[in-house]
C-alpha cells in the first residue's frame, strides 16, 4: 500500500504531493496530445454539420437564404408524398445494395484468406483495384454494359435471345441497385477481409482437431469472430448508397431516383438550399440511426490474441 | 490399457513389436514448397499407452512430425497410420487424435465450458452428458469454478489446463503435445509436468510429446526419438539414450557430454589428440567418435587406481548446489566433470588455477560413431 504513491509517481500521475504547477503542466501535455485531433473533427465535422443544420432551419426566398429560424422545410418535407415514396425507395436500395454486397464480398474474402496462401496480398489488392478508378467512370461503365448499345443487349442479340435494343436494363430501380453493389464489394470486402485475417491459423486447426467439419468451424468460430467485421462493412455499404446521387443520375432515370438526386436539384437547379439541407440532414440521422443500430451487432465478446 | 510398466523398465521397446503401434509412421518424408525438407524418411512407430517424446532443437522436424499425425499437414511421401488404419489421407476432424498447441488456441470467444465442451458437442454427444462429463474434466485439471471465465480472464498455466481438458474431454486414441510448457515460467513448467505425468497415467492414453527440452523430455517419456535435421538420430528409452547414445548428436543433445574424435592405436587402445586412452570393447573402425559423461569422470584421489588417468589444471569451476561442474585442461584439451559440492565433505577446495587428477574407467568411454569423418 505504502509505495503506491510511488509507483504513480513514476507512472506520471499526479499525486496529491505535486505542486499545483506540475499538475497544470501534465494536463496541459494530455490536452495538446489530442488537439490536433480534436482541431480536425472541430473544423471538418462539426463546424460544416452545424452549417448544414442551421440551413435546414432557414427559409427560402427565391433564392436567397432568408435566416427566419422555423422548421418549414421539415414540415413541406415530411408532408410530401413524393418524399415519403423517394426516402422508402431510399433505404430499400440501399439496404438490398450492401446486403447484396456483403453476400458477394464475405465469401470472397474468405476464399482469399483460406485459400490464397502467401498469395492472398496480391488477391487482395487486385479485388481493390477498381477503387483506383473515379467513381463517376465505375458507374458509367455500367452505363455501357446495360445501355441499348451496349454489350448486354448486343450479346444477348448476337445468341438470338432478344431481338434488337432493349431498354429494360437501364433506367430503374434494379439497374441503380446493380451499380451500386458493385460500388459497394470493394468496401465490404476491405472489411471482410481484414476481419477474416485476424482470425489465426491455429484457431481453424483446433476446431478441426476437435471434430468439426470445416462448416461447423465457421459456424461456430470463425462467423461469431468475424461478425463484427461483416457487419461494419455492411454498415459502411449502407451509408454510401444511402446518400449516393451519381449512380441514380447515371443509371437510375425516373424510377431510380433516390434522396440524394433531390438534394442535388434543391442546391442545383431549384436553388433552394434550406430544403436540400433539410434533406442532407435527414440522410445524415437516418444514416447515423442505422449506424448505431447495426452498432449493436459488432460487439465482440472477447479479443483475438 | 492402464498396464503400463513402471519407469525405466527397458521392456517397453522390447514389447513393441513392428505393427503393434497406436501410432505409426512408414518412411515419411515432408517437403515444403521451397523446397526445403522438414522430415526425412521417417519411420516410426508408437505403442498403446506409451508417453512418448519427440526431442530436437527447432528446426529438426519434430513439430512437422506431430502436424502430420494431427492431419494439419500432409506428407509428401510415406504412409501414417493410426489404430491400423491408414488416415493418411484424412483431414483432422476424422482422426481420432487430439492436439494441445502450443499457444493453447482456446476460442476466444467462447467461455471455459464451452471450449473444453465443443469436441463433444461436435460429435453430436447429448447436452446432458456434456454437462457431466465437462464437470468431471475440469476436476481432473482442478479448474472447477471457473466455468463463465473467457479464455483472456485465464492466467497461462490455466488456459493450459483448459486446453488440456479440451483435448482430453472426447477420449482420444492419441493426444499430441506441442511444447505445451514453452510459454510457463519454471516454477508452473514444474507443477504441470506432474500434472501431465499423472493425466497420462489416469487417462491411459498415448502421448506424443514435442519439445526441445531434452529435461523435459528425460523425465516425462517411457520412450522418445532424439531428431535432427528430418530424420530420427535414437529412439529409447530414457535410460538408454542416455547412456549409450547411439550418435555423437544424441550424446551432445541428451545430456552434457565430452566427445572425442579417435583414432585407433591398437586394440582397445585410441588416441584423441595427445590424449591416450583404453576402450573395453573392440573397434573395428579405424577412426571413430567417442563419448564420455562428465558424471562417469573421477575427480580427485579416487582416480588413481583407474587405467585412464591424467593430470590437468582447472580452466573453471561453476557451483551447481549439489555438485559442482569442473573444466579441466588435460594435454590441450579441455573436458567438463562433475565433483561433489562442498558441505558433502567428500571433496577438498578445487580452485581455478589448481592441478588436480582426474580419470575414468574405459567403460565410461561410449563408441557414439564408427565412421570414416568427422564432423568438425
Amino acid at each position: 500500500m505504502g509505495n503506491i504513491g510511488a509507483d504513480m509517481m513514476e507512472a506520471g500521475i499526479p499525486t496529491a504531493a505535486d505542486s499545483l504547477w506540475t499538475r497544470l503542466r501534465h494536463v496541459g501535455r494530455r490536452t495538446a496530445a489530442v488537439l490536433p485531433m480534436l482541431a480536425w473533427v472541430i473544423l471538418l465535422v462539426l463546424i460544416p454539420n452545424l452549417f448544414l443544420l442551421f440551413y435546414s432551419l432557414w427559409q427560402n426566398n427565391i433564392g436567397t437564404v432568408a435566416h427566419v429560424w422555423n422548421v418549414e422545410n421539415y414540415r413541406t418535407l415530411y408532408g410530401s408524398q413524393v418524399f415519403q415514396i423517394l426516402i422508402r425507395r431510399t433505404f430499400l436500395i440501399a439496404v438490398v445494395s450492401a446486403g447484396i454486397a456483403t453476400l458477394v464480398a464475405y465469401p470472397v474474402a474468405y476464399i482469399v484468406v483460406r485459400k490464397f496462401g502467401r498469395f492472398k496480398t496480391t488477391a487482395a489488392i487486385l479485388i481493390l483495384v477498381p477503387l483506383w478508378f473515379g467513381y463517376l467512370m465505375r458507374v458509367f461503365a455500367w452505363r455501357i454494359i446495360l445501355g441499348q448499345q451496349g454489350v448486354l443487349n448486343s450479346f444477348l442479340n448476337s445468341i438470338g435471345l432478344t431481338h434488337g435494343p432493349s431498354g429494360a436494363f437501364l433506367y430503374n430501380t434494379p439497374s441503380v441497385i446493380m451499380t451500386l453493389t458493385y460500388v459497394i464489394i470493394p468496401y465490404v470486402f476491405l472489411s471482410t477481409y481484414a476481419a477474416l485475417d485476424r482470425v489465426p491459423r491455429y484457431l481453424y486447426e483446433a476446431s478441426s482437431d476437435s471434430g468439426a467439419s470445416a462448416w461447423a468451424t465457421f459456424r461456430h468460430v470463425v462467423w461469431p469472430l468475424t461478425r463484427p467485421g461483416v457487419v461494419v462493412g455492411f454498415a459502411i455499404g449502407f451509408a454510401l448508397a444511402f446518400g449516393d446521387y451519381i449512380t441514380p443520375a447515371l443509371v437510375g432515370g425516373l424510377s431510380g431516383t433516390m434522396l440524394g438526386s433531390i438534394v442535388l436539384q434543391a442546391f442545383g437547379t431549384a436553388d433552394d438550399w434550406p430544403l436540400g439541407a433539410a434533406i442532407g440532414m435527414t440522410i445524415i440521422a437516418t444514416g447515423l440511426l442505422f449506424l448505431a443500430l447495426m452498432a449493436l451487432f459488432t460487439r465482440l465478446e472477447a479479443p483475438i490474441e | 490399457m492402464n498396464s503400463l510398466p513402471a519407469e525405466n523398465t527397458p521392456t517397453l521397446a522390447e514389447r513393441a513389436p513392428r505393427g503393434s503401434g497406436v501410432v505409426e509412421l512408414a518412411s515419411v518424408t515432408k517437403m515444403y514448397p521451397g523446397g526445403e525438407v522438414a522430415v526425412r524418411e521417417l519411420d516410426l512407430v508408437v505403442p498403446e499407452g506409451e508417453f512418448f517424446a519427440l526431442l530436437g532443437p527447432s528446426g529438426s522436424g519434430k513439430t512437422s512430425t506431430l502436424r502430420m499425425i494431427a492431419g494439419f499437414e500432409r506428407p509428401t511421401v510415406g504412409r501414417i497410420s493410426l489404430a491400423n488404419i491408414d488416415v493418411t489421407e484424412r483431414p483432422p476432424y476424422k482422426r481420432d487424435v487430439s492436439t494441445v498447441f502450443q499457444n493453447y488456441a482456446l476460442f476466444p470467444h467462447m467461455n471455459v465450458r464451452e471450449n473444453v465442451a465443443y469436441p463433444l458437442k461436435m460429435r453430436g454427444v447429448s447436452k446432458k452428458s456434456i454437462a457431466a462429463r465437462v464437470r468431471e474434466e475440469l476436476e481432473q485439471v482442478s479448474m472447477t469454478g471457473y466455468e463463465k471465465r473467457l479464455p483472456h480472464q485465464l492466467s497461462g498455466g490455466q488456459r493450459q489446463r483448459i486446453a488440456l481438458a479440451r483435448a482430453l474431454i472426447a477420449r482420444p486414441k492419441v493426444l499430441l503435445l506441442d511444447e505445451p510448457l514453452g510459454a510457463l515460467d519454471l516454477k508452473l513448467r514444474e507443477s504441470m509436468l506432474l500434472v501431465l505425468k499423472r493425466l497420462q497415467r489416469e487417462v491411459g492414453i498415448t502421448f506424443i510429446y514435442v519439445t526441445h527440452d531434452q529435461g523435459e523430455a528425460l523425465a516425462m517419456s517411457d520412450r522418445l526419438a532424439v531428431m535432427n535435421k528430418g530424420s530420427v538420430e535414437q529412439v529409447g528409452t530414457p535410460t538408454e539414450i542416455y547412456e549409450r547414445p547411439a550418435t555423437s548428436f544424441a550424446a551432445g543433445f541428451v545430456g552434457k557430454t565430452n566427445l572425442f574424435h579417435c583414432t585407433l592405436q591398437s586394440p582397445r587402445l585410441a588416441r584423441a589428440e595427445a590424449i591416450l586412452m583404453q576402450l573395453d570393447a573392440d573397434v573395428r573402425a579405424e577412426r571413430f567418435t567417442a563419448s564420455i559423461r562428465p558424471n562417469t569422470i573421477v575427480v580427485g584421489e579416487q582416480s588413481r587406481t583407474l587405467e585412464n588417468r591424467y593430470s590437468g589444471s582447472v580452466v573453471d569451476v561453476l557451483f551447481l548446489g549439489h555438485e559442482r561442474e569442473i573444466i579441466v585442461e588435460v594435454n590441450g584439451r579441455r573436458l567438463n566433470a562433475f565433483a561433489p559440492g562442498p558441505g558433502t565433505g567428500k571433496q577438498d577446495v578445487i580452485g581455478i588455477g589448481d592441478q588436480i587428477e582426474i580419470g575414468w574407467h574405459p567403460s565410461a568411454a561410449v563408441i557414439v560413431e564408427e565412421t570414416g569423418t568427422w564432423e568438425t
